[in-house]
C-alpha cells in the first residue's frame, strides 16, 4: 500500500464554497486532507483575443476572471496510489496531481556557476564605491596562494599593478607575476572585482611542491615574516601603508594536525607559531582575511573526508581576522561552506562573500570559499582607499575594518549571527553609503538662520571687551564700589582702602532710566575687566570713575 | 627541509642569529633550516621561531623554555579551498 501527497483540483460547488469560508477542506472518500493547508482559488486565466484592443495595448495579454463559480480550488492530502484514479473520476474533481517534495538548490561541487563577475559587482555597489573613491588606489593587497599569471589577468581585460619587489617565493618558486595559471590568478582577479586600482603583490606560498602537498605551514610562517617586513618597512610621508592579506588555503582534516589538547597542536592552539605570527602580522596593521574552507555540511569537498563539524581550523579561525563564508550571487549559502563554530574563535566565519560565478576563466566557476575570500578581500581594499590604516589610531585600525564589514553586512538566514553565514553577506552598497555620507540639504520652512551666540554673548566665549573709553560721558560721577579680588580685601574705611563713601549707594539708586542702565553697564564693564586682569597688576587708582 | 618541525623559544634580549638559536635549543647549527631562518612570531613576547630537522626536534623542543607558547609544534600541510572537488 503506497500512500501519495497529492494535490487535488476542485471544481467551483456549494460545498467547495462552504469549505472555503470556513478555511477548511472538504471530505473526500478515501483522501486525508491535510487541515492545515487552506483551500487555495485558482481563478480562470484566459487569453485575450486580439480583438481586445483595450485590453491588449495595454500590455495585458492574459484576462483572469476571479469570480467564484470561473475558479478551481485546490487542496492538499494523501491517498492510497490505488485510488488515485477513482478520486479523479468523480464529477467535483478536476484532477488529482503529485505533489512532489522540493528542497532548496544548493550549489555543490561541479556545479556550473552562477552569474558573472558583473553580477558580483553588481551585488557588491563596485559603482557606488567607485563614486564614493572607494577602488583600492593605493592599497597593497597580498595574494597569499599559489602565484599570480599577470598575463592572464591582462588577457581577461583586467589591468592591474603588481608590485614585484614586494612578493615573495619560496627558493625555487616562479617569478612575481609569472606563475602557472591557477589558484592564485583566480584569487587575484577576484580581489580585482571591487578593488580594481589595489597593487597586487604575489606571494606564492603554496609552491613549495613538498611530498605531494602544496605546501605546508612553516612555508606560511615564513611568507608571513615577508609580509611583517612590509608592514615594518621604511614609509613615505602620506603613503598608504595598508595591506590586506587574502587567504584562500588551510587544513582540511584534523588528521593533518597533531590531536586536540597536544601542546603541539595547530588547529585549536593560539600559541602555536603561525597563530602568533598572523596576532603579530595584524597588529602591525595589516587586514587578514581567511577563507572558511569548503568542508559543509551539505556538500563537501572530498579531502574533508566527511567531517564537517567544527572545520573552521586554526588561523581561519582566528579572532585577529576575517573569515569569510561562500554565497551565490542570489545569496543563498553554498553548500559546501563550511559552517560553524570555529575552533580558536567560535563566532565564525565573520561574513560571507559572493562565489561560484564565472569570473576568471582559471576554472568554469570562481568557486569555492576561495573565492568568497577575495571578492570581501577586494571590498576591504577599496575601504581602505578611503581610510587608509595610520599607526596609534583606533578608527584605522584592522579591528575597526572588521567591525565596519560585519556591521555593515546584509544580514541572512537566521536573524542576527548565524554560523552559516555569520553577520550576513559583505554589503559594498552599506559600506558606500559609510565612505560618503550623505550631506543633508537646507533646512526646509521658516526657521531662524544660526546664531552666534558669541557674538551676542561675548563673556561666555571668553572674548574680553576692548577698554572702556575714558573720560565716560555720563553727567554724575558714580563711585563704584570695590569689585571682591582673590587674596586679602581691605575693609572700607580701613587705612589703605578705597572705599566708596556710604552716599555712592544712594546716589545710584536715585539714577533712572538711560542713566541707570549706563551706571550698571559701567560696573559690569569694570568687573569683567577685573576679573581678567591678574590680581597684581591691577591698579588700585581709583582717581577716575573707570580705574577699578 | 622535509620532515622538519617547527620549535618555537622565548629569547628575551635582542633576536638571535641562527647560531645563537641552535645553541640556545642544545643542538648543532646545521640542525636548522638555514633558509628558514630565525623567525619572531611574537616580538612582543619574546617569541622566536626555527625549523628543526627531524632528529634533533625533541631535543630542541625540551630546551624551548618552560612557557605554553615554547617547544615542538605541528608542521601540517595546506591546500587552497577551491573550487570543490566531490
Amino acid at each position: 500500500m503506497t500512500v501519495r501527497p497529492v494535490i487535488i483540483e476542485l471544481s467551483h460547488s456549494s460545498p467547495m464554497a462552504s469549505s472555503m469560508a470556513l478555511d477548511a477542506g472538504p471530505s473526500i472518500d478515501g483522501v486525508t486532507i491535510d487541515p492545515s493547508f487552506a483551500p487555495v482559488q485558482i481563478p480562470r486565466v484566459e487569453e485575450r483575443s486580439v480583438f481586445d484592443t483595450d485590453e491588449v495595448s495595454r500590455g495585458s495579454r492574459f484576462r483572469v476572471d476571479m469570480e467564484p463559480q470561473a475558479s478551481t480550488y485546490i487542496v492538499r492530502g494523501t491517498v492510497e496510489e490505488k485510488e488515485i484514479e477513482r478520486i479523479a473520476a468523480r464529477p467535483d474533481v478536476v484532477q488529482v496531481y503529485a505533489d512532489v517534495q522540493i528542497e532548496p538548490f544548493l550549489i555543490c561541487p561541479g556545479a556550473p556557476p552562477k552569474g558573472n563577475a558583473t553580477d558580483v559587482a553588481n551585488n557588491l555597489c563596485v559603482s557606488k564605491l567607485k563614486a564614493a573613491g572607494a577602488n583600492g588606489a593605493g592599497v597593497r593587497v597580498a595574494i597569499v596562494d599559489t602565484g599570480i599569471n599577470s598575463a592572464h589577468l591582462n588577457a581577461k581585460g583586467v589591468a592591474h599593478a603588481l608590485d614585484a619587489g614586494a612578493s615573495w617565493a619560496p627558493a625555487g618558486g616562479p617569478q612575481p607575476g609569472k606563475a602557472a595559471v591557477g589558484h592564485g590568478t583566480m584569487c587575484a582577479y577576484d580581489v580585482l572585482i571591487a578593488a580594481p586600482q589595489a597593487t597586487l603583490i604575489d606571494v606564492a606560498l603554496l609552491a613549495s611542491k613538498q611530498q605531494g602537498f602544496l605546501a605546508f605551514l612553516s612555508d606560511a610562517v615564513a611568507a608571513y615574516n615577508h609580509l611583517l617586513s612590509l608592514m615594518n618597512g621604511i614609509v613615505f610621508p602620506g603613503a598608504n601603508r595598508s595591506l590586506v592579506v587574502n587567504n584562500s588555503w588551510g587544513m582540511f582534516h584534523p588528521s593533518w594536525d597533531l590531536p586536540v589538547g597536544h601542546p603541539g597542536n595547530y588547529s585549536d592552539n593560539p600559541n602555536h607559531p603561525f597563530n602568533k605570527i598572523v596576532a603579530t602580522l595584524e597588529a602591525a596593521g595589516a587586514d587578514i582575511l581567511f577563507a572558511a574552507g569548503n568542508c559543509g555540511s551539505d556538500c563537501p569537498d572530498g579531502r574533508c573526508q566527511g567531517v564537517t563539524q567544527n572545520v573552521i581550523y586554526g588561523a581561519n579561525s582566528h579572532p585577529a581576522v576575517l573569515s569569510v563564508a561562500g554565497v551565490d550571487i542570489g545569496k543563498t549559502r553554498v553548500g559546501y561552506s563550511s559552517k560553524g563554530p570555529g575552533r580558536l574563535t567560535k563566532q565564525k566565519p565573520d561574513i560571507a562573500g559572493y562565489t561560484h560565478f564565472a569570473g576568471s576563466g582559471v576554472y568554469a566557476a570562481d568557486g569555492g570559499t576561495s573565492a568568497a575570500c577575495p571578492v570581501v578581500a577586494g571590498v576591504v581594499a577599496a575601504i581602505r582607499s578611503k581610510r587608509p590604516y595610520v599607526a596609534g589610531n583606533a578608527t584605522r585600525s584592522p579591528a575597526a575594518i572588521r567591525t565596519l564589514v560585519r556591521s555593515t553586512a546584509q544580514d541572512l538566514g537566521a536573524a542576527g549571527y548565524d554560523y552559516d553565514h555569520g553577520y550576513g553577506v559583505v554589503d559594498g552598497c552599506a559600506i558606500a553609503a559609510k565612505l560618503q555620507p550623505v550631506i543633508p540639504g537646507p533646512f526646509p520652512g521658516p526657521f531662524p538662520g544660526p546664531i552666534d551666540l558669541c557674538k551676542k554673548y561675548p563673556h561666555l566665549c571668553g572674548i574680553k571687551l576692548p577698554p572702556v573709553p575714558k573720560p565716560w560721558p555720563i553727567p554724575v560721577p558714580v563711585p563704584v564700589p570695590p569689585i571682591p579680588r582673590p587674596g586679602p580685601q581691605l575693609e572700607f574705611g580701613a587705612e589703605g582702602a578705597d572705599g566708596p563713601p556710604e552716599s555712592v549707594f544712594d546716589t545710584v539708586a536715585a539714577l533712572q532710566g538711560e542713566e541707570l542702565a549706563q551706571a550698571l553697564d559701567i560696573v559690569w564693564r569694570a568687573g569683567y575687566a577685573a576679573a581678567r586682569e591678574p590680581a597684581e597688576s591691577r591698579s588700585h587708582d581709583r582717581s577716575g570713575p573707570c580705574n577699578c | 627541509m622535509t620532515d622538519a618541525t617547527m620549535v618555537q623559544f622565548e629569547c628575551p634580549g635582542s633576536p638571535p642569529s641562527l647560531s645563537e638559536a641552535a645553541a640556545r635549543l642544545g643542538v648543532p647549527a646545521e640542525a636548522l633550516d638555514t633558509g628558514f631562518g630565525v623567525i619572531a612570531t611574537s616580538p612582543a613576547e619574546h617569541l622566536y621561531t626555527v625549523l628543526v630537522a627531524a632528529p634533533y626536534a625533541a631535543a630542541a623542543g625540551a630546551q624551548a623554555g618552560d612557557g605554553p607558547a615554547a617547544g615542538r609544534f605541528a608542521n601540517p600541510p595546506i591546500d587552497t579551498f577551491g573550487p570543490p572537488s566531490e
